[in-house]
């Protein structure tokens, strides 16, 4: 039994695993000579619900610069983005943002 | 080869020839990646994870077994639903329109534009095909496969274009 005078030892935390956990994850699409630009445009408005500019924006960056992060958040939804491009024949990853 | 809406059920392609029908009916062995491991990886990638250490490795391996079968199915799928309705490639029987005709419903359009796109996708990395805005260089023989593919993948993009922008166009 522990009395109320007695101190209680503090449970030490893993912070780097608080890190992990909190640390968000980046979806990024790579350029490719074959998807059509309206294409992907479709595709990124279809996924993400993004208007009609921001997914036109967001293609252009692709096709300019060889890639683009489309989008930043949790771990679980940005594989599970990642999946529905590849579903569309998109070349795209996730990583952790640093 | 002229491609329209019919009403809002049905697309149909008119004006077909011998060589266009034929190529049509490659698009699944177009789309089979066997033979090719460049394109087998670019229809189901496997870098799908990086996050630098040990923890993306093993979700690497987890992709593999949960996606790539969804990505087989969902891919094989299209191809058969492409390969049903070619059954009804016509002769149209028109004096006006000679040639091939072919009717499709609206409802397939999307699983038409991903079985073109795989195959478009497998004979760019299977002849290493040029960018859209490269120049083509081959050497441009009767046997040439190279020409042959490019020639193919552009049918296939004429087709993808016209579905962009008429059935699957978003509001």
């Amino acid at each position: 039994m522990t009395s109320a005078t007695e101190v209680i030892a503090t449970p030490e935390i893993d912070t780097d695993e608080e890190t992990d956990i909190d640390s968000p994850w980046q979806v990024i699409v790579f350029d490719d000579p074959v998807n059509l630009m309206s294409y992907v445009t479709l595709v990124f408005r279809k996924i993400f619900g993004y208007s009609e500019s921001k997914a036109t924006r967001l293609m252009l960056e692709v096709h300019q610069n060889g890639k683009s992060i489309v989008w930043t958040g949790s771990r679980e939804r940005a594989e599970f983005y990642v999946q529905q491009l590849h579903s569309h024949q998109l070349q795209a990853t996730i990583s952790r943002v640093d | 080869m002229r491609l329209r809406i019919l009403n809002d059920d049905y697309w149909e392609i008119r004006g077909m020839g011998e060589t266009e029908v034929y190529l049509l009916h490659k698009i699944p062995e177009a789309a089979d990646t066997k033979g090719s491991e460049p394109a087998r990886k670019r229809l189901y990638p496997e870098s799908s994870i990086s996050d630098g250490g040990g923890e993306g490795e093993s979700s690497l391996s987890d992709w593999s077994e949960l996606v790539h079968p969804e990505l087989k199915g969902a891919f094989g799928a299209a191809i058969e639903q492409v390969v049903a309705d070619l059954k009804a490639v016509k002769p149209s029987g028109e004096k006006a329109a000679p040639g091939y005709h072919l009717r499709i419903p609206s409802a397939h359009a999307d699983h038409w534009f991903s079985a073109l796109n795989q195959a478009r996708l497998v004979l760019a990395e299977r002849y290493d095909l040029p960018m859209p805005d490269e120049e083509f260089e081959s050497e441009r023989t009767a046997v040439d496969a190279r020409w042959l593919a490019n020639a193919q993948s552009n049918l296939y993009a004429f087709i993808q274009t016209f579905l962009l922008d008429t059935i699957m166009k978003l509001p």
